[in-house]
């Protein structure tokens, strides 16, 4: 059977907001799959119960959507702060033999490359997206965000189909270079450009580190 | 002794404020943690020249490149 996923979704602001619905995308499609999901959002997305449920439930795969930096993934705001869940060389060994997909800023440039044993897929430079102001209040509506957050999701629906990390990602860049091409073909819409360059992008700083055969299973 | 600031090319700057000027005004771009910012707000930290300006020029300034070199046509037609 296979082992629980575990995915962290963070809403307190325009990105997290987006990030929030799309993991829920991701997270039907397992559950579909007969999937377990050990789905932290507020108010359980705290540090201890992060730590807890990687300990006793033993995700084999974590699946962050969050903030990031070069050594650390956040978690919830409580009050003004972010919380952090992982810090390099606090408790990054807790993703050690892991297979993760850090949706996060920055997170493959240092903390991805102190996890041992297992796969770290992430972003050594920010993940950035357009957002449609008119629709930020509905993700689920904004076709805008919808060019650069699809691709994403795209990783962690072929890891579902036993797809190694290698796969999976490569099936995201090309479905980005094909958004690229249905961008160019669209005439008259301001802001194409702007998109593709935002693809292009986060395309060039998509990171697979350590065990590229890696599969979920 | 302090280290000065490094100013950006003014000729650099002014050619990605002139690709923010084509941005439409109902997109923001998500940042990570600076933020969510409308192409006033862009165009404002790259006239400061802030962490997140100089972010938006490095940006920038890569897919001018990748355009440019001919690079990101090489990859779209192996598409």
């Amino acid at each position: 059977m296979t082992k629980p996923i575990l995915i962290t979704r963070s809403s307190y602001d325009d990105a997290t907001s987006y990030l929030f619905y799309y993991a829920g995308i991701v997270m039907k499609e397992a559950e579909g799959k007969g999937i377990k999901v050990i789905d932290l959002k507020r108010p359980n997305l705290t540090l201890g119960r992060f730590t807890s449920a990687i300990k006793e439930k033993q995700p084999q795969f974590i699946f962050f959507n969050a903030h990031g930096d070069e050594d650390a993934i956040y978690g919830d705001k409580i009050g003004e702060k972010e919380e952090v869940l992982i810090k390099e060389n606090i408790n990054h060994q807790l993703l050690d033999s892991k297979l993760v997909y850090a949706r996060s800023c920055w997170a493959a440039a240092s903390l991805g490359k102190a996890c041992k044993g297992g796969c770290f897929i992430g972003y050594s430079l920010p993940f950035n997206f357009w957002i449609d102001e008119r629709w930020s209040s509905k993700p689920q509506n904004d076709n805008t965000a919808r060019w650069c957050l699809e691709p994403s999701n795209l990783i962690v629906s072929s890891l579902f189909k036993s797809n190694t990390a290698e796969e999976a990602v490569t099936k995201s860049i090309n479905m980005s270079k094909k958004n690229m091409l249905k961008l160019l073909k669209i005439q008259n819409e301001p802001g194409v450009v702007d998109i593709i360059a935002v693809l292009w992008n986060n395309m060039q700083c998509l990171e697979i580190i350590g065990d590229k055969e890696m599969k979920f299973e | 002794m302090k280290e000065e600031k490094k100013k950006l090319d003014p000729e650099i700057k002014k050619l990605v404020l002139w690709r923010l000027d084509t941005v439409p005004k109902h997109f923001k771009l998500s940042i990570g943690r600076e933020g969510t910012f409308d192409k006033e707000e862009l165009k404002e930290h790259v006239e400061k020249e802030d962490k997140i300006g100089l972010q938006i020029v490095e940006m920038q300034l890569k897919f001018i490149k990748a355009v440019s070199s001919g690079e990101l046509s090489k990859v779209l037609a192996e598409a």
